[in-house]
C-alpha cells in the first residue's frame, strides 16, 4: 500500500466520525483507529429533525464520497433504523458489542441506539467481518445513518 | 406475603386474559434478560414475567433496579410491533401512561409523570419515584419486539438512593391486593399499546402532558459527555421528545437526564 494512499486514508479518519477503519488490499491489511479523547467542544446532542448532523463531527457525511471504493472498506453497510444515541456496549464499562476485525454471524447485536429510553438493540443483517465502524460511543445518530461495515 | 398466583389473575383480567400468559418466578437475575430469553425460543406476545427478586435487574445504561420480595411488583411484558423502529418515538412514554392509568384506576391519587417515563408520586411540594420503566427493542424476522420492563415500588425502599423513592401505599389508604394490582396494569399496558400501534405517541400525548409533573418548571438536562443543557420543561412533543425552552430558542431532547433546577 503506497504512503499517499495511507495518508489519504489517516486523514480520512481524523476528519470524519469513523472511529476505526480496518482496510484490506491483497496481502495487506491496515487498521486505522482514532482514540477516544475528550469529546468535542460544544458538541451537542440535539438532533433536530429535519436538520443533518451537528457540525462537529458529522459521520456519513465526511469530505469522502462513500462509494469511492479506494477509500472506505467494500462490503454491507449496516444503518440505523431510528434517531438516538449510538452505544457500542450494553452498559458504561462493559466490552463493546462487536470492534473492527470481529467475525460477526447475522442476527449478532452491534450495537444500541438509544431515544427517550427506549434501548433498542441493532442487529447484524449480514453476515461477516466488521470492516469499519462509522459512529463513536456516545454520538447522535440520524435515521439511515451508517454505522457498520461488514464485509 | 403470600406469593403471586397466575391462575387468581385470569378472572381479574376477564376478557383479556386470553392476551397474557404470566408467569411467576421467585428469583430472576432481571425479568427483562428472561423475557429476551423468551422472546427468542419463540415466546408470543403477551408473555408476561413477574420476579418476586431480582439479582440482577436493570436501570438505564447499567444502572441497577433493585427488587425485595414483597416490596414491589417487579415484571417485563413481551409485546410485538409491526412497524419499524423509527415509528415506536415514544413508545416508552406511551408505557407510563399506562402505569399511571392502572394505579389511578386502582385508586392511587397524585402519580405524576416525569420524562421520558419516570413514574412519580406527589409529596409534599415535590415528587419522589414511584416506578421505573426499561424498554428494550430487538428486531427479528417477525418485527419488532419490544421488552417492556416495569418495577413499581410497594413500599418505599430503604437505604441510600441516588433520588428520592416513594411507595404505593403512600397513595393508597391500604395497600390493593397484588393481584388486582398486576391485572390493572397488564389492563392498562394492553390498552396503551394497542393506541400506540394505531396512532404512535401523538395518540397518548394528552394522557402524558396531563400528568406531567414538571410542566412550565426549570429545569438542567444532562447528556452523557456534554454540558447540561438549561431551559423551560414544556413536556412531551408529538413523537414523545421533550420540548425545552431555552435561552437560545425551542429545543426538542431525544436523551439525557432531567433534574430540577433550584428556584
Amino acid at each position: 500500500m503506497d504512503l499517499r494512499k495511507l495518508k489519504k486514508l489517516i486523514d480520512l479518519v481524523q476528519e470524519s466520525g469513523i472511529s476505526e477503519l480496518e482496510v484490506t488490499e491483497g496481502e495487506e491489511k491496515v487498521r486505522i483507529a482514532k482514540h477516544y479523547g475528550a469529546p468535542a467542544q460544544g458538541m451537542q446532542h440535539y438532533v433536530p429533525m429535519a436538520m443533518p448532523a451537528a457540525p462537529a463531527a458529522p459521520a456519513g457525511s465526511s469530505s469522502v464520497d462513500l462509494d469511492d471504493e479506494d477509500d472506505l472498506p467494500e462490503g454491507h453497510t449496516v444503518k440505523s433504523p431510528m434517531v438516538g444515541t449510538f452505544y457500542r456496549s450494553p452498559s458504561p464499562g462493559a466490552d463493546a458489542f462487536v470492534q473492527v476485525g470481529q467475525t460477526v454471524k447475522q442476527g449478532e447485536t452491534l450495537c444500541i441506539i438509544e431515544a427517550m429510553k427506549l434501548l433498542n438493540e441493532i442487529e447484524a443483517d449480514a453476515s461477516g467481518v466488521v470492516k469499519a465502524i462509522l459512529v463513536e460511543n456516545g454520538q447522535p445518530v440520524e435515521f439511515g445513518e451508517p454505522l457498520f461495515i461488514i464485509g | 406475603m403470600p406469593g403471586l398466583d397466575p391462575i387468581r389473575l385470569k378472572p381479574l383480567l376477564g376478557p383479556l386474559a386470553g392476551r397474557f400468559d404470566v408467569d411467576v418466578l421467585a428469583e430472576c437475575d432481571s425479568t427483562n434478560s428472561e423475557i429476551q430469553r423468551r422472546a427468542e425460543a419463540g415466546a408470543p406476545a403477551g408473555t408476561v414475567v413477574v420476579a418476586e427478586r431480582q439479582t440482577a435487574g436493570r436501570g438505564r445504561r447499567g444502572r441497577t433496579w433493585l427488587a425485595e420480595p414483597g416490596d414491589g411488583l417487579t415484571f417485563s411484558l413481551l409485546w410485538r410491533f409491526g412497524g419499524p423502529p423509527a415509528w415506536l418515538s415514544g413508545l416508552s412514554l406511551a408505557v407510563g401512561v399506562g402505569v399511571a392509568r392502572a394505579l389511578e384506576d386502582c385508586g392511587a391519587a397524585g402519580v405524576a409523570l416525569k420524562w421520558p417515563n419516570d413514574v412519580l408520586l406527589r409529596r409534599g411540594e415535590g415528587f419522589a419515584k414511584l416506578a421505573g420503566i426499561l424498554v428494550e427493542l430487538v428486531v427479528d424476522r417477525r418485527g419488532i419486539q419490544a421488552v417492556i420492563g416495569i418495577g413499581l415500588n410497594l413500599r418505599p425502599p430503604a437505604g441510600d438512593l441516588p433520588q428520592p423513592a416513594a411507595g404505593l401505599v403512600e397513595a393508597l389508604p391500604a395497600l390493593p391486593d397484588r393481584h388486582g394490582l398486576l391485572a390493572a396494569l397488564l389492563a392498562a399496558q394492553a390498552e396503551v399499546l394497542d393506541r400506540f400501534a394505531g396512532q404512535g405517541f401523538a395518540g397518548l400525548q394528552a394522557d402524558w402532558q396531563a400528568r406531567h409533573a414538571w410542566q412550565d418548571r426549570p429545569v438542567e438536562v444532562l447528556q452523557e459527555g456534554a454540558a447540561g443543557i438549561a431551559g423551560r420543561c414544556l413536556g412531551a412533543d408529538r413523537d414523545g421528545s421533550l420540548l425545552l425552552a431555552t435561552a437560545g430558542g425551542m429545543r426538542r431532547i431525544l436523551a439525557g437526564d432531567v433534574s430540577l433546577r433550584p428556584a
